[in-house]
């Protein structure tokens, strides 16, 4: 086990660096590899890179490539601890109904003040809360336990009532021309990354997988139930309150930047609990690099594969995604629970 | 005392008192068994006594301190605890799980060191489960599992041990290696309330025997004292013969049909 794990990071951490560079090198304009690596590194090499590269690299490729990845962590590490929070592993922050919940609350953010204001992350955080607060009290039974079948419909339900005040707000401002950055948050995609966002998203990434790391050992004492916890000096609600918050965080500020992008906090953490099993102290770190990795991939492709036209993120990893899940609730549905 | 409830009962909301003033008293090294029939509060007064439920009056203490006052950190530093049949809800190894018993002592940062990683190797040892540490605990038989979830509540180094069933759904081999395996630790110190079906497994393994009866303790006592055919009849609705053994120190409870009349 020790010996996998060790070879799925590596194999994680190169698919990473990988797609950075690639994500930096391919788009409209190929640029080569030397041109880049004397944009980012401009002191050391002796040649001159023309004004062009150096924009394209520090403006464009770079920012979008880091935000990329910095939203893929923070999706792909919040359904890993949603999953091993409601021991379920069809939990994410999309089938839950948080990023729904976050979507509505930046479409009204838009809508009220436009985009890029300070109203965005916090209508999409207050989304996010509002939505996970409905889908927790709507599935946990009264014997504390939280059904698959509850769970997901409760997430159905609470998806589509955030749907509708989504779509309520795009239909209010049809007329004006918020309608299309509304839009650009249903679609989900990475096309306005800025230094800006980085600043901000980078330090939440970072500071919810340090507490979330720290956690994992509590979280891993969940999966023998409240019970079971409690008998391990593990204070459940308090913990379940904690990785909520810290869920709904990530999740909230990932959406604000890049809208709605399905799916990479369910196939990373799951695909990844198979590989290296289910101890949170391994998986969440692994997830957040493997959903970094893949969500930077997942761009490179959406924005090549139909040249000239560039896809939203959000579509192609829904097209990959949506398969998977009805793949892995059947596989689910099978196993007595 | 090791752990001691007083006059202690509990309702679960909007119901009728499950368990009623129970009083009982655990000495370190010593081994009680509860019996009763089924939905007769065991697993309830297991659960207030860990201090997971909170009774309505009465009080628990654990070595003089109020348990209910106590952090669920600081109770599993001295309690370790299984409920029926413990289960894991993903996938881990035996590793693990039994480094779960460890949670309650470790630091702020939850780092493992070098006496924790000890506790684990003993723990693993000591249930016979080291060569299945690496294997996924659902890919184990039901004695293997519960062999590793007792590896996590003896790695916990308890004072106390608390198990409802520990033998349920094991066959006649675990279940003898399951209360063998109490015993030793109870031998080494440990205070152990343990809930069980088998009544001849109370006789041999119980130092005293609690009978628990519509959610009332009905009476505590060494076996040979408590497990009568009298009392058998009330609390299980049972005929039985009692036999006591002298070449094995054993006293057999050997249940008869109830159509039968004893007297034949």
């Amino acid at each position: 086990m020790t010996r996998r794990r060790a070879t799925v990071a590596g194999c994680l951490a190169g698919l990473l660096l990988t797609a950075l560079l690639c994500g930096i090198l391919f788009g409209p304009t190929s640029l080569g590899v030397r041109e880049v690596w004397r944009a980012l590194l401009p002191g050391r090499s002796g040649g001159t890179v023309p004004a062009h590269v150096v924009s394209i690299v520090h403006r464009i490729r770079l920012p979008r490539a880091v935000l990329g990845a910095l939203v893929g962590a923070a999706l792909s590490l919040s359904g890993a601890a949603l999953q091993g929070l409601f021991r379920n592993p069809l939990a994410s922050p999309y089938v839950l109904g948080v990023a729904g919940g976050a979507a509505a609350g930046a479409a009204l953010a838009i809508l009220l003040a436009g985009p890029h204001t300070w109203l965005l992350p916090v209508g999409a955080f207050v989304g996010a809360i509002i939505a996970v607060t409905l889908v927790y009290g709507l599935a946990r039974g009264r014997d504390r336990r939280t059904s698959t079948f509850t769970l997901i419909l409760a997430g159905v339900a609470v998806s589509a009532l955030f749907g509708a005040v989504t779509s309520f707000a795009i239909f209010v401002s049809s007329r004006g021309e918020r309608m299309a950055d509304i839009v650009f948050w249903m679609l989900g995609g990475l096309g306005r990354a800025d230094w800006t966002d980085i600043l901000i998203l980078c330090p939440v990434v970072l500071a919810g997988l340090l507490v979330l790391v720290a956690l994992a050992p509590r979280l891993n004492a969940l999966a023998r139930g409240e019970q079971g916890a409690f008998h391990l000096g593990v204070h459940p609600e308090r913990t379940t309150r904690w990785i909520l918050l810290l869920t709904t965080l990530l999740t909230a500020t990932a959406v604000s930047m890049a809208g709605t992008i399905g799916f990479v906090g369910l196939i990373i953490p799951h695909l990844l609990r198979l590989l290296i099993g289910s101890d949170h102290r391994v998986l969440l770190p692994a997830s957040a690099i493997g959903g970094a990795a893949f969500l930077v991939w997942a761009d490179l492709a959406a924005r090549t594969l139909l040249r000239p036209v560039e896809l939203p993120v959000g579509i192609l990893t829904a097209f990959l995604g949506a398969p998977f899940f009805l793949f892995l609730l059947r596989t689910q549905a099978r196993r007595p629970s | 005392m090791s752990l001691e409830a007083c006059a202690v009962t509990f309702a679960y909301p909007r119901n009728e008192p499950v368990i009623h003033d129970i009083s009982l008293a655990l000495d370190p090294g010593e081994t009680v068994v509860l019996v009763g029939a089924n939905g007769s509060g065991k697993s309830t007064l297991l659960r207030v006594l860990s201090g997971y439920l909170c009774p309505q009056s009465g009080t628990v203490h654990l070595k003089g301190r109020m348990i209910h006052r106590l952090s669920a950190q600081h109770i599993a530093r001295r309690v370790a605890s299984l409920e029926q049949q413990p289960t894991m809800a993903l996938d881990f190894t035996v590793r693990e799980i039994v480094e779960m018993g460890r949670l309650p002592h470790l630091g702020p940062l939850r780092r493992m060191k070098t006496a924790d990683h000890r506790a684990v190797t003993d723990a693993l040892l000591m249930t016979n489960t080291a060569e299945l540490a690496d294997r996924s605990i659902h890919a184990l038989s039901g004695g293997e599992q519960q062999r590793a979830f007792l590896a996590m509540a003896f790695a916990q180094s308890p004072d106390v041990l608390l198990l409802d069933e520990p033998t349920r759904h094991l066959d006649v081999h675990y279940q003898i290696e399951t209360m063998e395996l109490i015993r030793q630790r109870a031998a080494a110190g440990l205070s152990v309330l343990v809930a069980l079906h088998d009544l001849n497994h109370a006789a041999a393994y119980g130092d005293r025997v609690a009978v628990m009866h519509h959610g009332r303790l009905r009476v505590v006592g060494p076996p040979e004292s408590v497990l009568s055919e009298s009392l058998i009849r009330e609390a299980f609705n049972l005929a039985c013969h009692v036999v006591d053994v002298p070449s094995l120190h054993r006293r057999l409870i050997v249940p008869v049909e109830p159509r039968n009349d004893l007297s034949t």
